[in-house]
């Protein structure tokens, strides 16, 4: 049972902000630094890499150390827009706290226990000093969230597509509208219905070939109490969440409007071009009948989506300090 | 079945009792348990595992062998960076060698490690005593964030990867998976099988005169006498297993070493102390932290005294590198109350007091605190087992 | 052949007052040196290597087993990575003709080199060589003790100095807290006439002035053996260490 002041550290409910700038600045630094993962291997940036897009650039991602992962890193870029996290649709609502709350506790993800976290923030008289000024409080776990959460309000590129350049991106913009079928689920500005759709794409097998891939999949069905967890061989999807039968092997549109900058494609990464991916596209089902020619002119659609990413920096992090006065000053 | 020891079947006892009341007159503590020898080590009823006709575990048992090569298994632990051996490691008598004992990567220890000898015969595990029994002391210390960072539905399904441990768990245990709960059953398992009840101590005390030096009964007789120590090390693992503050020293990593500040704070929060003793504490609060009671500020469970030989640096802080020091620090009356301004009263015990050993009588108390340790006891390291491709379905 | 002081030494002879400390080594000009020779052999079997399983980072530290060979021995029984030393000089030969190692490499998730010697506080690098995080461990190693030197975490390559300064003895051990089954050590030496063993267990410790002195060798696994060697002359000493194991 925790003492009432243990909420104020690490309990319930925001602190109000004193300084955006500053909450920004600390979740800046707190992205970058490793310390947020339980032994300081990786941070947020480790699958979130601003040179790879905000994705990691593979197909599958890592996961803390001694494990691996079976989903293709999301994107940052642009999701304080979202009203759907995660490929299975688990946390829904415009607030990324909760997720970005799990990320930092999940075992398969930075793995840190959230007490621990705020002593070692309380450490760093850099960040002391960064709570102070944006929060007006000390360290605690949930400023650490409110500070990531601002700090991904500017992974933003602009709601507002460019003028279309060349007559092939033209084209392609009418056949995704039309004979591609696309906005049947990339719909509106940001190019997702936020809807959770199985669209049969294949397998990735190196999830079930991979002794620590497998593992880690079977942690997450275990969680969701997924039955006959010990030998499914496919990712089940969205029906971990829900268990709704039609959610078996569905997956959460993705928002679109940065595609180009975040290959591999889909939730697990078996496409490594947007050409693969057309191509996965117009071969399904009863086909789209598209000719080569139109399958380059969406990918040119595509690739054209993508804007000037966001001028965000590393943060080299600051070092643990220890007060002289250690014994006078109050913990 | 291999039998783990040679043990007389009816072990003799020979109580000495303490000649002291005149010693420490005035001052409290009535009966005292005698000193005698380790007999066998309980064994729960709900973790059965193998023992010789004189009830002491067999290192042969499949379980045991399973436990062990847990014992060593690092993927237990979050980031596969640590084992139970890492910190009770047989190289440095089943402890880590060090004054704050090694902690999860990127963290910092407090305490000093307690060693697995003999564990199995202490009714509550951790300076703290926090834990009731070796099973859940391993899960504890497995899981907890600064020691091995675990998550049992993580191990479970790690070790479900590694056929080998599926068919030792389905041999033990008869499940078809491994199953969480059965992991710290072998551990416990074998940790029974640490135990040395045939010390030159013990022989001794079953009967063999000629199993102590003459300094080593020269100092057991300071030990029940001017030394006082069976005040609170009695019966036969040397201690009463309740808690006394003696005034150890800080360690100076406390106000030195960032990430032993940052677990500091992290346990006196965690184990929920009202606030201003966590923002005023610069030391460790022992048993208090389980507690909650202002009465227990600075006391820790006396430490047993067996396999001292291994087992430097000692103390809960590992304070003290040498047995020299140790007997220093009783013969000045043990160290001053630092809790006494948190608890708002003296919790320092009045069971030390300076006690005037002579040089000659130091040498010889150690002689007798070396005699309760055996021969060093180390074990072949297993051979971890490896992932395999499981089968599924479409 | 006498030895001849050279006005040097007599002028820091009657400098010492106190008690020699291990630190107080000097460098002087030398005449009449020689060596000392010999070989650090093993009589019995040494350990079969022990064989710790790879369980993480295994596109860096490889698949499978790692094969730790804790006691290495040449087909004539001589015996490697071992220190050889003299434990206690007041002065003599220059630094910069003894092994002094500046750095301890992580690479391929391996301490490279596997032992060496240092000069005592010196700062050295500490490099990480490989695509992932490594936490080097250093102890001072006290008897059956030890005691925490430095404890760095390295997530991202690149190096980081340290200073290499025991407080007391040479003995350091280094262990890696990410990967329990890495492991290195350095002897930290006092004086020049630190050596390790070349590959058949053979040493030689040279430019050694005329006296008597405690000679040990430091296995990290086997131990550590004594003995005095008095030099006298030109040709110096020959002396052999053998280590058992039953």
């Amino acid at each position: 049972m925790l003492p009432l002041f243990a909420l104020a550290l690490n309990g319930c409910g925001e602190n109000p902000v004193h300084d955006e700038a500053a909450l920004i600045e600390l979740g800046n630094y707190l992205f970058f630094d490793q310390r947020l993962s339980g032994d300081g291997s990786i941070s947020c940036a480790t699958c979130h890499d601003p040179n790879h897009g905000w994705a990691d650039g593979s197909p599958l991602s890592q996961t803390y150390p001694a494990s691996d992962g079976f989903r293709n890193s999301k994107s940052l870029i642009n999701v304080s827009s979202r009203t759907v996290f995660y490929w299975d649709g688990a946390y829904s609502g415009s607030d990324p706290s909760e997720p970005t709350a799990e990320m930092i506790t999940g075992k398969l993800f930075l793995n840190m226990h959230d007490y621990l976290l705020t002593e070692r923030m309380k450490q760093v008289p850099e960040y002391v000093a960064l709570f102070e000024r944006a929060l007006g409080a000390e360290p605690s776990f949930d400023g650490v969230i409110q500070s990531l959460v601002a700090f991904q309000t500017t992974l933003t590129t602009g709601d507002e597509l460019e003028s279309l350049e060349s007559a092939s991106v033209q084209r392609g913009r009418d056949l995704f509208g039309g004979k591609a079928q696309c906005s049947t689920c990339h719909s509106g500005v940001r190019m997702t219905d936020a809807l959770a759709h199985s669209t049969g794409v294949p397998e990735n097998p190196i999830i079930f070939q991979d002794p620590l891939r497998h593992t880690a999949y079977r942690v997450y069905l275990k969680e969701h109490e997924v039955e006959d967890y010990m030998t499914i061989g496919q990712d089940v999807g969205r029906f971990a969440v829900t268990k709704n039968e039609l959610d078996r092997g569905a997956f959460i549109t993705p928002d679109l409007r940065q595609v180009a900058d975040t290959a591999p494609f889909m939730h697990n990464g078996v496409f490594s071009t947007l050409q693969e991916v057309v191509r996965f596209y117009d071969e399904r089902g009863e086909g789209l009948g598209l000719t080569p020619t139109e399958m380059t002119d969406v990918v040119s659609f595509l690739e054209n989506l993508s804007r000037a990413m966001p001028e965000i920096s590393d943060m080299p992090s600051p070092a643990y300090q220890v007060s002289a006065e250690w014994l006078e000053v109050s913990n | 079945m291999r039998r783990l020891l040679n043990i007389p079947f009816a072990p003799v006892f020979v109580g000495l009792f303490l000649v002291g009341a005149t010693v420490f007159s005035g001052a409290l503590e009535p009966v005292f348990d005698a000193l005698s020898a380790l007999g066998p080590p309980p064994i729960p009823a709900d973790n059965p595992q193998s023992v010789d006709e004189d009830g002491y575990p067999l290192s042969d048992d499949p379980k045991v062998e399973l436990g062990k090569i847990l014992y060593f298994e690092n993927r237990l632990s979050g980031d596969a960076s640590v084992s139970c051996a890492d910190c009770h490691s047989d190289q440095f008598g089943w402890s880590d060698g060090q004054d704050l004992c090694l902690a999860y990567q990127g963290t910092g220890n407090w305490r000093n490690c307690p060693t697995v000898m003999n564990a199995a015969y202490l009714d509550r595990l951790f300076w703290d005593s926090r834990s009731d029994r070796l099973e859940n002391q391993a899960l504890d210390a497995a899981t907890s964030a600064v020691e091995g960072h675990g998550n049992q539905e993580m191990m479970e399904e790690r070790l479900r990867q590694i056929p080998d441990y599926v068919a030792r768990f389905t041999e033990v245990f008869g499940t078809e998976w491994p199953e969480k709960e059965d992991i710290w059953r072998a551990i416990a398992a074998f940790e029974r099988t640490i135990i040395q009840p045939d010390t030159p101590f013990d022989n001794y005390m079953r009967g063999d005169e000629l199993a102590l030096s003459p300094d080593a009964i020269a100092g057991m007789e300071l030990f029940t006498g001017k030394a006082a120590c069976i005040q609170c090390h009695t019966g036969p693992l040397l201690t009463d297993q309740k808690f006394h503050n003696i005034g150890v020293p800080d360690n100076p990593l406390f106000a030195s070493d960032p990430l032993v500040q940052i677990t500091f704070r992290f346990q006196q929060y965690m184990r929920g102390v009202p606030e201003e003793i966590y923002r005023k504490a610069k030391t460790d609060l022992g048993v208090y932290l389980e507690t909650l009671n202002p009465e227990d500020m600075g006391k820790f469970r006396t430490a047993p005294l067996r396999y001292l030989i291994y087992t430097p640096p000692y103390m809960h802080n590992g304070a003290f590198f040498t047995l020299e020091e140790v007997v220093d620090f009783y013969n000045q009356g043990g160290g001053s109350d630092q809790v006494e301004h948190l608890a708002g009263m003296r919790t320092r015990t009045s069971l030390l007091r300076p006690l005037g050993l002579t040089e000659n009588e130091k040498r010889q108390l150690i002689a007798f605190l070396e005699s309760t340790s055996g021969e060093e006891v180390k074990v072949e390291r297993p051979v971890l087992p490896e992932y395999a491709v499981l089968e599924t379905h479409d | 052949m006498t030895f001849r002081p050279s006005i040097f030494t007599i002028i820091l002879a009657c400098a010492a007052s106190g008690p020699v400390l291990a630190q107080d080594y000097v460098v002087v000009d030398l005449e009449n040196t020689s060596s000392i020779r010999g070989r650090v052999t093993l009589s019995g079997d040494a350990p079969a290597p022990l064989r710790l399983l790879i369980t993480k980072d295994v596109e860096i530290c490889g698949l499978g087993y790692r094969e730790r060979t804790e006691v290495d021995v040449d087909e004539r029984s001589g015996l490697r990575n071992v220190v050889v030393y003299i434990e206690e000089i007041t002065e003599g030969k220059r630094w910069d003709s003894a092994p002094t190692g500046g750095f301890i490499n992580q690479e391929i998730c391996r301490f490279q080199p596997h032992i060496q010697v240092m000069r005592r506080a010196v700062d050295i690098d500490i490099i990480n060589s490989d695509a992932t995080l490594h936490n080097i461990h250093a102890y001072e190693l006290l008897g059956r003790a030890r005691r925490s030197l430095f404890n760095i975490s390295q997530p991202e390559m690149g190096a980081v100095p340290q200073l290499m300064h025991p407080r007391s003895g040479n003995r350091v051990s280094l262990e890696c807290d990410s990967h329990d089954f890495m492991q290195g050590w350095v002897f930290v030496a006092d004086n020049p006439y630190s050596v390790i063993v070349d590959d058949s267990g053979n040493f030689e410790l040279s430019q050694v002035p005329t006296g008597t002195y405690t000679v040990s060798v430091w296995h990290p696994k086997l131990g550590v053996q004594s003995r005095e060697i008095t030099i006298s002359g030109p040709d110096g000493a020959e002396t052999n260490f053998e280590f058992v194991i039953d």
